[in-house]
């Protein structure tokens, strides 16, 4: 059954005549049905009779066929003479003809398509064994990334490699999860933006990320604006908004320090560390819970696999490059600490790395910490310096202390050995 | 019967074949007179029009590079032929406007209402007035429809448009055609409906 609607464009082809058979029957059986129809149809044709009866007047009766040969004028030749040779009238077809008409129109449209075309499909992640870190793994949402110098946001790809310096970021909708070498995971939730440093340092800038770190044979370590957080193999959460940096640390150990102090932390602990410096401690009741988010964005196999043989986990001996020394003080009063390093055959061209030397009590509070200059241990000749400690109680009142000392660029190995560290009391 | 095509016979002409032409001329005076009425033809010289324009298009016959499109390239010679024709006979054509009909009514006729002549007189103004509102391209085609009576099929191979594009044309044509002379027709007296209310 036709709809009154189909019967209303119909109208005039079945007046004219010049309805298929089928359909005319489809419209005779609607309108014997339809009052409306039948009214519209009624009223189509006192129209079309009324068209017709005007205009017959001024038809055409007359049969001019023998008037017009009587006089036929002679046919104009010139054109065809003149014609004849164009490659057109040689190639008459009308594809060809369109083709041609339409030349100037596709050419550069063609032009356009091929050149964005080329400009996407450029390869601009090429894969520079020197500078590659990693690999997405998983790409969730649209997310963007971006080099350094390089203005250009582009879209995050799947099993895109991850070079230096390059800047991940989420949108509202989207997460990542990145693989650097090591290995380590990299999961971003939504509304992040990270910079990968290298493959053992990257700069949380804002939002919330879930670090796996696998143990390898140098620290990793995540700036944020308000805090350091240096690990070895371990998984935690970082998350940083505009005033503070929050860690909780699912297992393993993570050292996090700030300008003034600094903070072990352990399953289950949390550091809230924020821009005034301040930094408060708690723990969180179900560790295993912990960034529940994170579990969730699944690699990708394949991309896995790629990862796995272009960039082996490092199997090297785990070479812890802190060195922690344990000086029983008893209850003496002590103004400094003395340290005595061996000797090095690259003494004299000594890079002069520096160290930082963290001071925590019997029940690991950490108590002071102090940055030593790579220039100090160049110029002291005789293998030892003495480092000032502040006269305050907490320090006094420690019975032991635990002395540890990182190198500063925690991506080497330690380069001196330290062989003597003492206490100088008063 | 089998017709030729308008190619073969095109193909014909060239060869020096008047006959053929006349088969041509034969086929298309009745399109190619409404076109020239429509463009030219209101007060007259529709047929001269038409001839003239079947004289141009066999002088520059070898110029049609498409034989198999002659229909349509006849339209667009006898829409020049007929734009040549006005221009030449537009100062004697204002000359001659005609005067508004003049009608001898008599007593008796008031009596029985208005008389048939004046009653075709203004009804063919009227279908005029509402044929000159339509879109400028919806017009030809009505004009070869109820003037000639032509098919779709010739229709659009005249006008070089689909028959689908006709089949819309002449649709959307009748539909406002129908509104627009419907009072027209209740007027007349022989409708006693109203138009249907969506």
């Amino acid at each position: 059954m036709a709809s009154c609607r189909q019967v209303d464009i119909w109208m005039q082809a079945y007046l004219d005549n010049e309805l298929r058979h089928a359909d005319k029957l489809v419209f005779e059986q609607h309108v014997a049905n339809c009052n409306p129809c039948a009214r519209q149809l009624n009223q189509h044709k006192q129209a079309s009779a009324l068209l017709y009866e005007s205009l017959r007047e001024k038809r055409l009766y007359m049969d001019f066929t023998s008037q017009v040969l009587g006089h036929l004028p002679e046919m104009d030749l010139t054109q065809t003479l003149a014609t004849e040779t164009t490659w057109r009238t040689k190639n008459p077809h009308r594809l060809t003809q369109l083709f041609f008409q339409w030349l100037p129109v596709f050419v550069p449209i063609l032009l356009l398509v091929f050149g964005l075309a080329l400009y996407y499909a450029w390869p601009n992640d090429e894969f520079h064994s020197e500078h590659v870190v990693g690999m997405v793994l998983q790409a969730d949402g649209p997310a963007h990334w971006s080099r350094e110098m390089d203005l250009m946001r582009r879209d995050v790809r799947l099993e895109q490699w991850i070079n230096q310096a390059d800047r991940f970021e989420t949108g509202a909708t989207s997460q990542l999860l990145l693989a650097l070498a090591g290995p380590t995971q990299v999961a971003m939730d939504q509304a992040s933006r990270i910079k990968i440093d290298d493959a053992r340092r990257i700069t949380v800038e804002s939002g919330r990320i879930w670090l796996d770190v696998g143990p390898e044979d140098r620290y990793f370590q995540v700036i944020t604006p308000s805090a350091r957080i240096i690990v070895f193999g371990t998984r935690f959460e970082v998350a940083v908004d505009l005033q503070e940096t929050v860690i909780t640390v699912a297992s393993g150990e993570v050292q996090v320090e700030n300008e003034h102090s600094f903070a072990v932390l352990r399953e289950g602990d949390r550091a809230r560390v924020t821009l005034q410096n301040s930094m408060e401690r708690d723990s969180v009741s179900r560790p295993e819970r912990i960034a529940r988010w994170a579990q969730e964005i699944q690699a990708n196999p394949d991309a896995e696999a790629v990862f796995a043989a272009t960039l082996p986990p490092r199997n090297g001996v785990v070479v812890n490059a802190e060195q922690v020394f344990v000086v029983d003080k008893r209850d003496h009063r002590i103004r400094a600490i003395r340290l005595r390093w061996e000797p090095t055959m690259q003494d004299a061209e000594n890079p002069g790395e520096g160290y930082h030397l963290y001071i925590a009590d019997d029940r690991m509070e950490p108590v002071y910490k102090h940055h030593l200059p790579g220039t100090l241990f160049r110029q002291a000749g005789n293998h030892s310096i003495e480092v000032d400690l502040p006269d305050n109680k907490i320090l006094q009142n420690a019975r032991i202390l635990h002395i540890k000392l990182i190198p500063e660029d925690i991506q080497r190995k330690t380069d001196l050995t330290f062989s003597e560290i003492a206490v100088i009391g008063y | 019967m089998h017709l030729e095509t308008d190619k073969d016979l095109v193909l014909r002409c060239l060869d020096g074949d008047t006959d053929a032409y006349g088969v041509l001329v034969g086929r298309y005076q009745a399109a190619v007179y409404a076109t020239a009425y429509y463009y030219a033809g209101r007060v007259g010289g529709a047929e001269d029009v038409a001839q003239e324009a079947f004289w141009a298009a066999y002088r520059s016959l070898p110029r049609l590079r498409e034989p198999e499109r002659f229909a349509s390239w006849l339209k667009e010679v006898t829409t020049r032929t007929a734009a040549n024709w006005l221009r030449r006979n537009a100062p004697r054509m204002r000359a001659e406007t005609p005067l508004p009909h003049r009608i001898q009514v008599s007593i008796e006729d008031l009596r029985q209402g208005p008389t048939k002549q004046l009653e075709t007189a203004e009804r063919y103004e009227q279908v005029q007035l509402a044929i000159d509102t339509l879109p400028e391209r919806y017009r030809l085609p009505v004009i070869l429809r109820y003037m000639q009576e032509l098919s779709y099929e010739e229709i659009s191979l005249f006008t070089g448009e689909s028959k689908e594009e006709i089949r819309g044309i002449l649709q959307r044509a009748g539909r406002q055609l129908r509104s627009l002379l419907a009072d027209l027709n209740e007027t007349q007296g022989d409708a006693q409906w109203h138009r249907a209310d969506k």
